[in-house]
């Protein structure tokens, strides 16, 4: 009798731990996931930093919608840099503007602009996260793909 | 067009002092830290905007919500999404002044420890803060650190019931401001 109902509800309760196990699996991999290495997204924008400035200057909402949370590959002329053991950031300057894009770099990628050099051509690929007193990026690496083109 | 009303604004505060007098960062750190049984929650930025003024004390500082990075990218999500809101409240800000300035030697290296007043403006909400704080003088650069606590019920952030009891409601907040001084800012410029 037993044997016969366990039959009855043997593909019933396999199929329900499969789909709980399915669900915790990625319930757990996807508490874990990890933010994306930069190094691996495809820019959804190139620009220089002058048109990039230039576009915020104008019209800073317009341009939030546009490129806010987007990656964007920023090509323009190093006016500083701030390499730390653990952080970097460098600033890209636009000619004939106040405002600077500032790159704070990823972690893994803090080593990457220890060389720079005040007036060194570069591309920097980040996400954009806004418009303070300059263009802010996040989560940047150099563009290595595009460096000095 | 806002923001370059916010430069514009920043600019006339700031050319109110003489130009030594302003000290400015683009490149400030701010962290934070939330300790929960269910897990910490970390997250910092290195591009805040500061001005401390050396003659009044006068201290602000603003930073863009979304700039915050976290190594887990769910956490970000909801952190941008569900609690700060990001979109509808992009940035945060402080405006106060260092009570005891006279205490601060500018000229001088040294530790000088401070009481920083001021109003602390995150999610759409404004609440007042007394924070003791640090500043530095070493060889000719400022730098202006402080810890503070900050409840999430205040600002009103709302935590979803489901995980109420696993996040705490207090988050400590670690400033870090290196200041050059505007001359040197404006160098880095062609």
């Amino acid at each position: 009798m037993k044997k016969k109902r366990w039959k009855k509800y043997k593909f019933f309760v396999l199929f329900t731990l499969i789909i709980l196990g399915t669900g915790a699996t990625y319930g757990y991999n996807e508490y874990n996931r990890l933010t994306p290495n930069t190094h691996h997204l495809k820019p959804l924008f190139k620009i220089n930093a002058e048109e990039f400035l230039k576009q915020f200057e104008a019209n800073d909402s317009e341009a939030m919608t546009r490129y806010v949370d987007k990656i964007i590959s920023v090509r323009g002329i190093v006016g500083y840099t701030n390499v730390t053991d653990t952080t970097a950031t460098v600033f890209l300057n636009g000619p004939g503007s106040l405002a600077s894009i500032i790159c704070e770099f990823q972690k893994d990628s803090n080593k990457e602009p220890q060389n720079l050099k005040k007036g060194d051509s570069v591309r920097i690929k980040g996400i954009c996260s806004g418009y303070l007193m300059d263009v802010i990026m996040v989560r940047c690496v150099m563009d290595e793909q595009w460096l000095n083109k | 067009m806002k923001s370059l009303v916010f430069l514009s604004l920043l600019l006339a505060v700031l050319s109110t002092a003489p130009p030594d007098d302003r000290l400015i960062t683009r490149n400030g750190s701010i962290s934070f830290y939330s300790k929960a049984p269910l897990e910490n929650i970390e997250a910092n930025t290195k591009t805040a905007v500061s001005v401390l003024d050396k003659k009044t004390g006068q201290l602000e500082f603003s930073v863009l919500i979304k700039s915050f990075t976290f190594e887990k990218a769910l956490m970000q999500e909801h952190f941008n999404e569900n609690y700060l809101e990001s979109d509808r409240f992009p940035k945060s800000t402080f405006k106060g002044k260092i009570e005891d300035l006279s205490k601060v030697n500018f000229d001088k290296d040294g530790k000088y420890t401070v009481v920083v007043t001021g109003e602390l403006f995150i999610h759409g909400e404004t609440k007042s803060l007394v924070t003791p704080a640090t500043i530095t003088i070493h060889s000719g650069t400022a730098t202006a650190t402080t810890e503070f606590n900050i409840s999430l019920s205040d600002y009103k952030i709302k935590i979803p019931s489901l995980v109420k009891d696993k996040i705490s409601n207090s988050v400590k907040i670690v400033v870090n401001l290196e200041y050059g001084n505007q001359a040197e800012q404006l160098q880095i410029k062609n």
